[in-house]
């Protein structure tokens, strides 16, 4: 990590730390931490993204990771890595609230008419990242044969839904809502540039989650005892740790790869960390599970911060099957000849890491 | 927490890179050979000759040594491309992995100007006398022991497994040079022992397929020379395990069944849904264990021992080498014929081989532990 990316790091960390520690996780529960966020929002965190910043994916990548790591149920990814960028990229501005952003569902649609001096939008955004504890929702749009970036207010009526985490994912309709002119621009953006970035921001959130698992379950191996002594003494259990570390370091890898990525490499490169997470996510799960026996499934228990997310973040921003397909399509278009050049691609230039 | 970074290459990289994927495409073009499987690979000593004129044997050693002074990185490059291609490697791939490096940081003046520029010219090749039948891996209760004798030493005992023994001019011997007292650790030794020696004898021991790749070497009170002990006499275990990081974090830990995907390819018609799936999960792999084993090389290059890093990419690198396997027998399906065209050749001798990915160079079981135990510590002194 440069020493900027570095002391960004120590920046969240210790906000997450001093906002966000065991008491108030057992005591917020499952409702959103909004203390938690108005400090990050004061921080102005909340908008890194904005590209008049300077902040780039590797910026956001260490938010992200954060916010795996301390399983803090907050829309950081989403408001600071999708929406300022989405919204700004487009030329516009970041609206004042929690912006959140759709998340690149499959069955998405929306499309922006021409009304006036303004704008109507129609359509729907499904599992929409805490979309009743936000103001308004960033999303892509389709209309005139074009991509526009919009920023869209909440409707009250939304439908309610959770991931595997119980993190908010409300799906929202809108029926010919009108947009003032200033709440819709073109875009270079679309649905699929938003759902790589997505993943590659899901991909580190997970990668930070899966830390959360190592070092719990490293701190409770070396701590629990049966038999007289350590259960970090015993093979089966070391074995576990080691795997547990093994997927956490490859997951990282793979993120910061598709950080570093050329443009020509970044499609394979994103796919390859939302697949690569995803895979990891399922042996991280079991295993660090494994290792904390009862006391790991309980709901006072830390590891399930980690462990739901990871079941739940598999399937965001495309599952890890659909990043799979998409990677063996390409694999099978190169032929044998083609595969090596293709994964030993020089990653870039290094700087991000 | 242990971190690997990408890292991307330079453009005299590329360019060397280049120039080692046309000499590849030259020499293997795809369909005309049977690839070899990374380390199994047998000897071919003119390829190794071939290589050696261009500079890409000991390529690490100083040019005041006879080498190019270039850098792990630069050496990953080139073996890489090579067994990607299923280059045979096997005459001088001990001594280029692990013998000049080692021989550079321990070896005496003299050693280094004897072994190090015959190394370079392909014209030197070592074999590694670890194991034996009662030390596998438990490797510190070798027993082959040298004792004092005028000007040199008198070794006595046999080692196992000893892959290339039967070509190679030399053997890297680690033996007890003091009785043991207390710890198995201290009073071990490096010996570097000519194979031609008077009472050294070579015998083969045939692998389940029948190919010679691996021997018995015993020695009956061969004189080694005092000036062939590498570094200090003692101080073997510390030099041996030095060694790790080389030996176990390259592109021969994860390569070694890439040529068979690679001809699964070519000449296979592969298509469909489970195909697009199970090689998308696989090509992510290879990425990253690819990028990680090249981040290694560099904090070599940087003068990191990255030791453990170097573990777990073997323990990750050679299971994967089995799922290439599984992957491709499940999508090529039916009965293997072991006298088939290429591919199957290749296949069968993947599939009745892969059991050594997982055993040489320690095993992923006692790879594990150790990098358990570093985790462990690491873990309570944060605490
Ligand atoms: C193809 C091939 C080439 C080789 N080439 C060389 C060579 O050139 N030079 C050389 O010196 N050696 C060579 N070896 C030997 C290799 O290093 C040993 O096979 C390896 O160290 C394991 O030793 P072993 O075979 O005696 O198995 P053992 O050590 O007897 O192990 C048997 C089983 O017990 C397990 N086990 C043992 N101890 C533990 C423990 N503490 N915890 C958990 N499980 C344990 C092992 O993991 C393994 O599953 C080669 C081996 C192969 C297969």
């Amino acid at each position: 990590m440069t020493d900027e990316l570095q002391l960004l790091d120590e920046t969240v960390r210790a906000i997450f730390a001093k906002h966000f520690d065991r008491d108030t996780r057992a005591a917020t529960g499952r409702e959103f931490p909004r203390e938690l966020w108005t400090v990050l929002d004061k921080s102005g965190l909340t908008a890194l993204g904005d590209v008049e910043s300077g902040a780039g994916l590797a910026e956001l990548v260490v938010l992200a990771r954060a916010v795996g790591r301390a399983g803090a149920p907050v829309p950081l990814v989403e408001s600071a890595g999708l929406a300022a960028w989405l919204v700004t990229g487009a030329g516009l501005d970041l609206p004042p609230g929690l912006t959140t952003c759709a998340a690149a569902h499959p069955d998405d649609d929306l499309t922006v008419v021409r009304a006036g001096d303004g704008w109507t939008a129609t359509g729907v955004l499904h599992r929409v990242p805490w979309g009743r504890d936000s103001d308004q929702v960033a999303a892509v749009a389709t209309g005139e044969g074009t991509t526009f970036a919009v920023v869209l207010p909440i409707p009250d009526d939304l439908r309610r839904g959770t991931n595997l985490a119980d993190e908010p994912r409300d799906t929202v309709r809108f029926d010919g809502v009108a947009l003032a002119a200033d709440a819709v621009a073109p875009t270079a953006v679309d649905q699929d540039a938003l759902r790589e970035r997505g993943a590659v921001l899901r991909a580190a959130s997970m990668g930070g989650a899966m830390e959360a698992a190592l070092e719990l379950s490293l701190a409770y191996a070396g701590e629990r005892e049966q038999f007289g002594q350590p259960i970090s003494s015993f093979q089966a259990v070391q074995h576990h740790l080691v795997a547990i570390a093994e997927e956490t370091m490859c997951t990282g890898m793979a993120v910061q790869l598709a950080v570093s990525a050329s443009p020509e490499q970044t499609s394979f490169a994103v796919a390859a960390a939302k697949n690569t997470a995803g895979c990891a996510a399922r042996i991280v799960t079991k295993r660090a599970h494994q290792v904390h026996g009862a006391i790991g499934v309980t709901d006072e228990h830390a590891l399930p911060w980690s462990t739901t997310r990871l079941w739940a973040w598999q399937d965001e921003f495309g599952t890890t099957r659909d990043w799979a397909a998409l990677l063996g399509r390409g694999v099978l278009a190169d032929g044998g000849a083609g595969l090596w050049p293709r994964l030993s691609a020089s990653a870039g230039t290094g700087e991000a890491g | 927490m242990i971190e690997f970074r990408p890292s991307g290459l330079t453009e005299d990289e590329e360019a060397l890179r280049a120039e080692v994927r046309e000499f590849v495409a030259e020499e293997f073009p795809s369909g005309t050979y049977l690839p070899e499987l990374g380390i199994n690979a047998g000897a071919d000593v003119e390829f190794s000759r071939r290589l050696a004129a261009r500079g890409w044997i000991g390529m690490v050693v100083p040019q005041e040594y006879g080498g190019p002074g270039r850098s792990a990185t630069e050496r990953f490059l080139v073996v890489e491309e090579l067994l990607a291609a299923g280059a045979p490697v096997g005459a001088h791939w001990v001594a280029d992995r692990q013998t000049a490096p080692v021989i550079l940081s321990f070896g005496s003046e003299r050693l280094k100007r004897e072994f190090l520029p015959r190394i370079v010219g392909g014209d030197a090749f070592f074999c590694l006398g670890m194991s034996e039948p009662d030390s596998g891996s438990d490797l510190a209760s070798v027993r082959t022991r040298a004792t004092r004798t005028e000007g040199g030493w008198l070794l006595n005992g046999s080692k196992v497994w000893t892959s290339g023994a039967q070509y190679c001019h030399y053997v890297m011997t680690l033996c007890r040079t003091s009785p043991q007292e207390g710890r198995k650790h201290v009073g071990l030794s490096q010996l570097i022992v000519d194979l031609t020696s008077d009472g050294l004898t070579v015998s083969p021991i045939k692998l389940l397929n029948g190919q010679h790749h691996f021997n018995e070497v015993v020695f009956e009170d061969v004189f080694v020379p005092d000036h062939m002990v590498l570094g200090e006499v003692g101080s073997g275990w510390h030099q041996v395990t030095s060694e790790l990081a080389y030996e176990r974090s390259g592109p021969d830990r994860f390569l070694t069944t890439f040529p068979v995907l690679r001809y699964f390819l070519d000449f296979r018609d592969v298509a469909g849904p489970e195909a697009e799936l199970r090689l998308g999960a696989l090509a992510a792999r290879y990425w990253v264990l690819r990028n990680m084993s090249l981040s290694i090389a560099r904090s070599l290059d940087g003068g990191e021992v990255p030791a453990v890093e170097a573990t777990l990419v073997k323990d990750l690198g050679t299971s994967f080498e089995h799922d290439v396997l599984d992957l491709v027998r499940d999508l090529s399906g039916g009965e293997q014929e072991p006298g088939g065209d290429l591919f199957d050749q290749l296949l069968a001798e993947a599939t009745v081989t892969a059991p050594t990915f997982t055993l040489r160079g320690g095993t992923n079981e006692v790879l594990r532990t150790v990098a358990a135990k570093h985790l462990l510590r690491e873990k309570r002194r944060a605490l």
